[in-house]
């Protein structure tokens, strides 16, 4: 069955623990909107999913194969990093090339600034890029860390179509941002975390009681 | 040849600087000669290069191992590969003398 899948993850920090026996699963076309406050370890889940970093324990299944080691993760995630991660000396054209996603070069954004390094682009302009070339990476499942970040308003809600249309597309996307309208609004599963323990909800009404939202 | 390119991508930047220092250790020692007996620049760079690795990117850079992870080099194979060559060069000397 084409998911991906993954179960009993466990991580400690020295002594405290992160994560404690976690299960998540995506399908193809889903948005998975995880929330929880600073520090709950929700970025710490996502680069153990994605391969970036090591867990004391975690079972990944992609598609029907387990992946044990993490470094051949990233050639069925595409993640991306919750402050903005392209070397900044790098031209956007090869940036297409290497992230294979040449097929923007025409996008109405990308095509006036092919010649131009990540340096001499706006904050704004550059997250943009980023989350436009994760989700168009040749991989099934996508992973957002705080895609919203430093966003203005209207970008925000082109980064929405952007997610909407790559689930529409049969992309599996997982993401988390503090600004959790707009994860409510595009995500079609909900989880809260909470003391290192994934929790799905339905209702946002939830998540006072578990002092997310005041 | 994606992966290829984009570790010399992420390894010039430490050829390049490594380069600098070794010659710059040369000026220090004091002559040309020096500069260019194999063994001393493959010694120096093989010395240096592991430390321009961490000043560049453990230190200055480290949000930039996320687009390397993103086309197949996470952060353990990049410094597997710094290392290797290090290791390479000293065994290459070791042979040669």
């Amino acid at each position: 069955m084409k998911s991906l899948h993954v179960d009993s993850v466990v991580k400690h920090f020295h002594t405290t623990k992160i994560l404690s026996d976690i299960y998540l699963s995506c399908l193809p076309g889903q948005i998975t909107g995880i929330l929880g406050r600073n520090g709950s370890g929700k970025s710490t889940l996502l680069k153990i999913i994605f391969g970036s970093m090591s867990a004391d324990h975690a079972y990944v299944r992609i598609d029907g194969i387990v992946y044990t080691r993490r470094s051949d993760r990233p050639s069925q995630i595409a993640y991306l990093y919750q402050d903005s991660f392209i070397p900044a000396h790098l031209k956007v054209r090869t940036v297409l090339d290497l992230m294979k996603v040449s097929h923007l070069a025409q996008h109405p954004v990308v095509e006036p600034i092919l010649n131009n390094p990540f340096a001499e682009i706006s904050g704004g302009e550059m997250r943009y890029l980023e989350i436009l070339f994760t989700l168009n990476r040749p991989v099934p499942y996508i992973i957002l860390d705080e895609p919203f970040n430093g966003l203005s308003p209207i970008l925000k809600e082109e980064v929405k179509e952007l997610i909407r249309s790559a689930a529409r597309e049969g992309k599996g996307i997982i993401l988390t941002d503090h600004d959790y309208r707009n994860v409510l609004e595009i995500a079609t599963q909900k989880y809260i975390m909470r003391n290192g323990i994934l929790k799905t909800f339905n209702d946002p009404e939830e998540l006072r009681p578990l002092g997310y939202l005041p | 040849m994606i992966k290829i390119r984009a570790w010399w991508i992420f390894y010039r930047k430490i050829f390049l600087y490594t380069l600098l220092l070794t010659g710059l250790a040369a000026l220090l020692a004091g002559s040309l000669e020096d500069f260019l007996a194999p063994a001393f620049l493959g010694l120096t760079y093989a010395f240096l290069s592991p430390f321009v690795h961490l000043f560049f990117y453990e230190l200055g850079n480290p949000q930039e191992y996320y687009f390397y992870a993103n086309l197949g080099l996470i952060k353990h194979r990049l410094w597997f590969i710094t290392g290797g060559i290090t290791f390479s060069i000293i065994i290459l000397i070791t042979l040669v003398k």
